[in-house]
């Protein structure tokens, strides 16, 4: 039988056939099968969260405004609440890397990570001395190196104030730092605004992604859509992977000395990975690829939604400490064990078991190219 | 390529354990080696090995690797080769393809590691590798001395960030290095960190001295093309490959020639040619004559040829994630895909499906070992 499998299978390789062909439905049922699928993550995940994150983006950018122009140190929490809330809701959106995300730029001029050599804190300090009024217009910034623009730098100024006040009125005016991160958050709101500008005006990318054709050079087809979306979620899983898990658990094993999470020095660094891990989850909620699995892969349907509510909950148990450096101390080895156990397993099972089954070809060399 | 409950958790646990697939044998299996035609950096279930296959595809021998290997480089009259890890991974791992010797496995310094390629210069004695000096975001090119055990002797810049492929010009002194202007750092696993501020170069580098001898670059408005793959034609023509960073609306042609004395000059396609194939080169390789040009664009699940006097396409091959592409024959290409695919191919002809290794994913690159 198994001779027989393998031959089966070389036949339809040798026929230029998908080798999953046999599991899925075929033909139109199938590809109107994905593209509801399609429709319900870009109308139910990517949008919600894209559209969320330019509304927290844009109250941010009014708290700080009402906050420089107040004058009063005591509104100070409110900014502080805004800022949590726009990078959460970036946690939620940082996976969908596509579209007008596309291509590295929109999502570093949002928020400038990883960042392993410190560039945002250096170049920050070089601005705020250096108080070029210039910066102060929204549109300028958007032109200075990605590393001043977004929440990151943001951040940066955030701390700042809360270690020296000094530094945000002068006898009741704001003071550069104060109109810098109005700048800033402005700027990001502005990037926020375009994404979801190119998402939902006519023939942009929703459309594009639910009419997919051979004239459009991007997508093509269903299989390309489809295949974009369960990229999005491997993306993601590799983010929380990369950036987040391994340099905890390395620090715990030894292997690294010194670590910089996302948005660590506010302390925001748990909640961030923890609202990632919820999207992606949401997302293969309203994708549901698991319906797919079949015949040795079927015992996937259950552990899927399982994994990520393990998931969910390891990251939540993380106590990581803040207004100083994590060191080994601070960390369970074998609880980041399983935290990597469960991003790599649910990554490993997205892209070649349920992808697969649903008869996408999601390529070794396609997905992670050097 | 199914994932049982039983395999996936089995393989889940070794890596959670930390159990290496190094410590399987080097498998030759008494197979002849000295039909040894190509060499390939392959996945296999959830570990990593080279690859040395025999002209129609089939395997004579599998080393094991620590990690995911990249491209691989040989030195025909010494018969030895070279694979080295992929970004950001800091092995190297020597054989002979010929003799089922123990392989070796030399390192890049703590503060370096490898980009994935290298060269040996004609004498075969020593070993040019591109590298990163990542906490100052550095490009290098490390200098190995091959009979003393790869000891590193030396490095000097590439001439940019990001060098990625490297070769030798036919005077047997140049370098061509092509800086793929990315940054990136360890800590960051695999992230782009710069790419709104990309500077890709072709640099030519005289390896005795390290000076820089000519250093190309395209205009501001291709800065994010990161020229990342080369073959070198006999006339020391330079081919490359590159890869799009910006917005898949707006890709610019991928695939040029330059030389010492001639600038960037990129083959000018239909306009939407390159988003055709998703901005995204992963291989090139000239034919043995040096008349066509393989380039391939696993995104696209293509290979596209180019006849390089006449500077125009000619042709393409359909092959799902395909990615490897090697001189084959006199004039044709053996080309193989991540779904374990070997063919043999060339413009004008239909592929011939040569070898199926449903078992493995063949990885970026593939050489011939032959043609050196």
């Amino acid at each position: 039988m198994r001779t027989l499998t393998v031959r089966m299978l070389a036949l339809l390789v040798a026929c230029g056939l998908p080798i999953v062909a046999l599991a899925v439905p075929q033909g139109p049922e199938r590809e109107r099968d994905l593209l509801q699928r399609v429709g319900r993550a870009i109308d139910r995940h990517v949008l919600p969260a894209l559209t969320d994150f330019s509304k927290k983006a844009h109250e941010l950018a009014d708290r700080v405004e009402a906050f420089c122009d107040s004058g009063d140190p005591a509104a100070m929490s409110g900014v502080n609440d805004a800022f949590r809330a726009t990078v959460l809701a970036w946690a939620r959106a940082e996976h969908l890397r596509f579209g007008p995300l596309a291509g590295g730029g929109p999502p570093m001029r949002i928020n400038f990570w990883p960042d392993p050599r410190g560039v945002t804190l250096r170049q920050m300090r070089r601005l705020l001395q250096a108080e070029n009024p210039e910066l102060l217009d929204p549109a300028v910034l958007a032109k200075q190196s990605v590393a001043v623009q977004g929440l990151g730098s943001l951040e940066v100024i955030l701390l700042r104030w809360s270690r020296k006040p000094a530094a945000i009125y002068e006898e009741g005016q704001p003071k550069y730092d104060c109109r810098l991160a109005v700048s800033i958050a402005r700027n990001v709101a502005g990037v926020s605004d375009e994404t979801v500008e190119s998402w939902t005006r006519e023939g942009g990318w929703r459309t594009r992604f639910l009419k997919p054709g051979p004239e459009d050079p991007v997508y093509r087809n269903v299989d390309e859509v489809a295949a974009q979306i369960v990229k999005s979620m491997l993306l993601g899983l590799a983010i929380i992977r990369d950036q987040q898990v391994l340099p905890l658990f390395e620090l715990a094993t030894g292997d690294r000395r010194r670590i910089k999470l996302p948005f660590q020095r506010s302390g925001l660094s748990v909640a961030y990975i923890q609202e990632s891990v919820k999207s992606l989850k949401q997302l293969h909620e309203q994708f549901q690829l698991t319906d797919y699995a079949r015949g040795s892969t079927a015992w996937t349907k259950d552990w899927v939604g399982h994994t990520f509510g393990t998931l969910e909950r390891a990251v939540g148990d993380l106590k990581l400490p803040y207004g100083r450096s994590i060191s080994k101390t601070d960390l369970d080895e074998d609880a980041l064990r399983r935290l990597r156990f469960y991003t790599n397993g649910l990554r490993q099972v997205y892209g070649r078991a349920l992808a697969p089954a649903a008869g996408l070809t999601i390529g070794f060399n396609e997905l992670d190219g050097d | 390529m199914e994932i049982d409950r039983r395999r996936f958790l089995l393989g889940s646990l070794a890596m959670t354990l930390g159990l290496s697939t190094l410590k399987r044998p080097v498998r030759a299996g008494g197979r002849d080696l000295s039909r040894a035609a190509f060499a390939s950096a392959v996945r296999v279930g959830s570990g990593f090995a080279l690859l040395i296959l025999d002209e129609a595809g089939k395997m004579l021998r599998e080393i094991p690797l620590e990690a995911r290997g990249h491209d691989t480089t040989v030195h025909l009259e010494s018969g030895i080769g070279v694979m080295f890890a992929r970004r950001p991974g800091d092995f190297a791992v020597a054989f002979e393809f010929s003799r089922p010797s123990p392989p070796k496995v030399f390192r890049t310094p703590a503060d370096r590691h490898f980009y994935g390629h290298g060269v040996f210069s004609n004498n075969g004695q020593l070993l040019y590798a591109t590298e990163n000096d990542f906490d100052n975001a550095r490009g290098l090119i490390g200098i190995y001395n091959v009979k003393n055990g790869f000891s590193r002797i030396g490095e000097f810049p590439s001439g940019g960030v990001g060098p990625h492929d490297l070769h030798l010009l036919p005077d047997g002194k140049t370098l061509v290095v092509a800086n793929g202007g990315i940054e990136t750092h360890p800590d960051a696993g695999r992230a782009k960190l710069n790419v709104t501020e990309m500077q890709p170069s072709l640099a030519f580098i005289n390896r005795e001295d390290g000076q820089i001898i000519a250093r190309h670059e395209l205009g501001r408005e291709l800065h994010k093309l990161s020229i990342r793959h080369l073959d070198v034609d006999p006339s020391g023509r330079v081919w490359f490959g590159g890869q799009w960073e910006g917005a898949l609306d707006h890709v610019p042609d991928l695939v040029g020639s330059a030389s010492l004395d001639r600038p960037l000059k990129l083959l000018e396609m239909t306009p939407d040619f390159s988003a055709r194939l998703k901005g995204y080169v992963g291989s090139v390789a000239l034919d043995r004559s040096g008349a066509r040009l393989a380039v391939s664009a696993p995104r696209a699940g293509c290979i596209v040829y180019f006849d390089t006097a006449a500077e125009r396409f000619v042709g393409k091959s359909l092959i799902v994630d395909g990615c490897g592409v090697a001189p084959r024959g006199r004039d044709g290409f053996a080309v193989s895909s991540g779904g374990g695919e070997f063919r043999a191919a060339s413009p004008g002809r239909e592929d011939v499906g040569l070898a199926i290794h449903q078992e493995l994913a063949f990885d970026n690159h593939m050489i011939s070992v032959a043609r050196y």
